[in-house]
């Protein structure tokens, strides 16, 4: 998996020494500014992270091996691999609350609530998460189940559960 | 095992739609809906209902999807004449199936069949299906009995076991009518030998090219259908009584007073005393018992009139043999198609059994239909179970409605005014599907691109819609076609209905639970 990370010096938290900022929801937000809630990770240095998850070269900072790991992995601190499983769990969160999908010429998209305006986005700038490459194809399956299998589970689960 | 439905609170719990899985064809293709493809189905109530969806998707291409088993099955190509495209239209006839006589050698479970099947089938291959034997043959037993097919033999004569005595041993010559149903399709285009044809689900053949004799020359846009299946009955009929969609028309068995060359007089009481003057005209007689006369068993007539009960007298054309004066009969439909098309006002019928149209039964509609049109016959209202509602399309939100009872040829009623009427117009993407359970259709009257599709019911009996949950799946671009359906879910007399539909540009169903 690969993960693209911006550079923001928009999200600041004061609480932390380092104030410069390394916001891996930054690249959801970028999306459709101001549309989705700011998320509120902890600041962390400024680092550019490169390789495969197993293999993170991280520089930018001096770095200590006990810095490295709160960078890549302390959740307290936000470490990087927190971030990352932040940002998936939003998109799995706007994936599971709005399914909608919708047909393209390429296949298919989601359309989704991101606005606070209540209108319907299309989300079609998933894209630039494009570390979340297997969400594609789900293993093989299609990925039109994900909205699918929200729509039986809300039957199952629903009315179908008062029917004995 | 009964179901209890209780749980289901309407408001508490709203109604939803959720997606079936995609339609592949047999070569993994995935199927989307082209421009007059038609969802059809089994309209009965009935435990003995067909569980099928029926996709006609091009002149070639026909599926079925099993809603018990949750799949998809291609058929073999109807090659069908004509050009396929709005005006294409199915509707499914579930007493029809092969018919004839039967050989010497029956026994109390069994028949040999003489009248050889449309197609060989294979052992066992009937198994499930149900077949009606009439004991109508010289000193017959004058009895009809509906049984389920527990074996056969391979052949197109094959013998058949079922699953209980007949109570009589069927004699030589006696009738038989297999009850599996048949999907009669019509193609769009111009009318040619092989435009109109049935896939038969007894033998899972497809019949010959049928008549198209007394067709309009064109199968335009504004194309709809109605069947008046004899197997259409309602759950409790006007009287009363319970049918729970099962055989037995609208009143169950009922035993005649009197009978002549072209009469049958029904019940002093109960039964059908307390009908009113041609409250049935147009709907069929059928003998199903007379021990007196055993050839007069089976016949069925159209009702030409009659007059109120008690004791009312039912004229219809003569009888082949006259019933004895206490022979029982069903009032039921009268196994009439009846096809609206293009820009004529003509009301074509077609007779299934006869294999013939004509354009004089019926009378004209009081305006053509146009693209978008939708009919069907409220059979389970126990208020006018004769009369056909039919939405005329063209982008209008017009109502007219046919009364078979109302005169010889029927009486049009036009645009009809009803509750909600509003602005939800039915145009080339009309679809609708009709469930006798509640007496109650949905309908989509129109699809649009980029937006959720509108559902409403339509209530016949208030002449009433009403907003339903909409179908959520967006389509990119919209297809042509009356592409709603329903099954019913069926648990001794607990039911309920699911409806279906197959979006525009989409390869997958939705289904919907309807208990509002």
């Amino acid at each position: 998996m690969t993960v693209t990370v911006s550079n923001s010096a928009s999200s600041v938290n004061p609480d932390y020494d380092v104030k410069t900022s390394l916001d891996g929801v930054e690249i959801v937000q970028h999306v459709n500014v101001d549309s989705i809630p700011p998320v509120t990770i902890d600041s962390m240095p400024e680092v550019t992270v490169t390789g495969v998850a197993t293999e993170a070269t991280v520089s930018g900072i001096a770095t200590s091996a006990a810095s490295i790991e709160t960078i890549l992995s302390d959740a307290n601190e936000a470490g990087f691999f927190s971030r990352v499983l932040v940002l998936i769990g939003f998109l799995v969160d706007y994936l599971r609350a709005l399914p909608f999908v919708v047909p393209t010429a390429l296949g298919h998209k989601v359309q989704a609530l991101i606005s606070t305006d209540s209108t319907m986005n299309i989300l079609n700038t998933v894209s630039s998460v494009t570390a979340v490459s297997n969400l594609t194809n789900l293993n093989n399956i299609d990925s039109r189940e994900i909205a699918w299998s929200m729509w039986l589970n809300g039957y199952n689960e629903g009315v179908r559960s008062k029917i004995i | 095992m009964a179901t209890d439905f209780s749980g289901i609170k309407p408001k508490l719990d709203l109604p939803a739609w959720h997606a079936t899985p995609l339609i592949y064809s047999a070569l993994h293709v995935a199927q989307t809906a082209t421009a007059g493809s038609t969802l059809t189905y089994d309209k009965r109530a009935s435990q003995y209902k067909r569980n099928n969806i029926y996709f006609l998707n091009s002149a070639t291409t026909l599926f079925k999807y099993n809603t018990k088993q949750n799949g998809w099955l291609q058929l073999a190509s109807p090659a069908l004449a004509g050009t396929f495209g709005i005006g294409a239209y199915n509707i499914f006839m579930p007493s029809m199936g092969p018919r004839g006589t039967i050989a010497a050698g029956a026994t109390t479970t069994s028949v040999i069949l003489s009248t050889a099947l449309p197609a060989t089938v294979g052992a066992n291959q009937l198994v499930g299906q149900r077949i009606r034997i009439i004991g109508n043959n010289a000193a017959g037993s004058g009895l009809t009995v509906v049984r389920t097919i527990t074996a056969n033999t391979s052949g197109t004569t094959p013998t058949i076991t079922v699953d209980s005595a007949f109570g009589f041993t069927p004699g030589t010559g006696a009738a038989y009518e297999i009850l599996a149903g048949r999907l009669f399709m019509l193609n769009a285009g111009t009318v040619a030998a092989g435009i109109w044809k049935y896939f038969d689900e007894s033998t899972t053949s497809y019949s010959g090219n049928l008549s198209t004799t007394n067709l309009p020359a064109t199968i335009g846009t504004g194309t709809t259908m109605c069947a008046l299946d004899e197997l259409h009955t309602p759950i409790t009929g006007p009287s009363g009584v319970t049918i729970n969609g099962e055989e037995g028309g609208y009143y169950g068995t009922l035993t005649a007073t009197a009978a002549a060359a072209t009469t049958i007089t029904g019940h002093a009481a109960g039964g059908d005393s307390g009908v009113t003057a041609n409250q049935w005209r147009n709907f069929q007689i059928r003998i199903i018992e007379d021990t007196v006369n055993p050839t007069a068993v089976g016949q069925r007539r159209r009702i030409t009139s009659h007059t109120a009960g008690a004791s009312p007298v039912y004229t219809v054309p003569a009888w082949t043999v006259t019933p004895s004066a206490n022979a029982k009969y069903y009032i039921e439909n009268n196994n009439d198609i009846l096809l609206w098309t293009g820009t004529a006002t003509t009301t074509y019928r077609y007779d299934p059994v006869g294999n013939a149209w004509d354009a004089t039964t019926y009378a004209v509609k009081p305006a053509a239909n146009a693209a978008g049109t939708v009919a069907f016959q409220a059979f389970g209202s126990s208020i006018r179970p004769g009369y056909i509602y039919n939405f005329r399309g063209g982008v209008t939100t017009t109502l007219d409605i046919f009364d078979i009872t109302a005169a010889t040829t029927g009486s049009w009623t036009a645009a009809v005014p009803y509750d909600n009427a509003g602005l939800a117009t039915f145009s080339t993407t009309a679809a609708h599907a009709y469930s006798v359970l509640e007496n109650k259709a949905l309908l989509s009257p129109v699809s649009l691109a980029s937006v959720p599709t509108n559902m409403y019911t339509f209530e016949p009996d208030s002449l009433s819609i009403k907003g339903y949950a909409p179908c959520p799946q967006i389509p990119s671009t919209v297809t042509d076609g009356d592409r709603l359906a329903l099954d019913h879910y069926i648990d001794g007399t607990d039911k309920k209905t699911f409806f279906y539909w197959l979006p525009s540009t989409q390869s997958y169903m939705l289904r919907s639970l309807f208990y509002v």
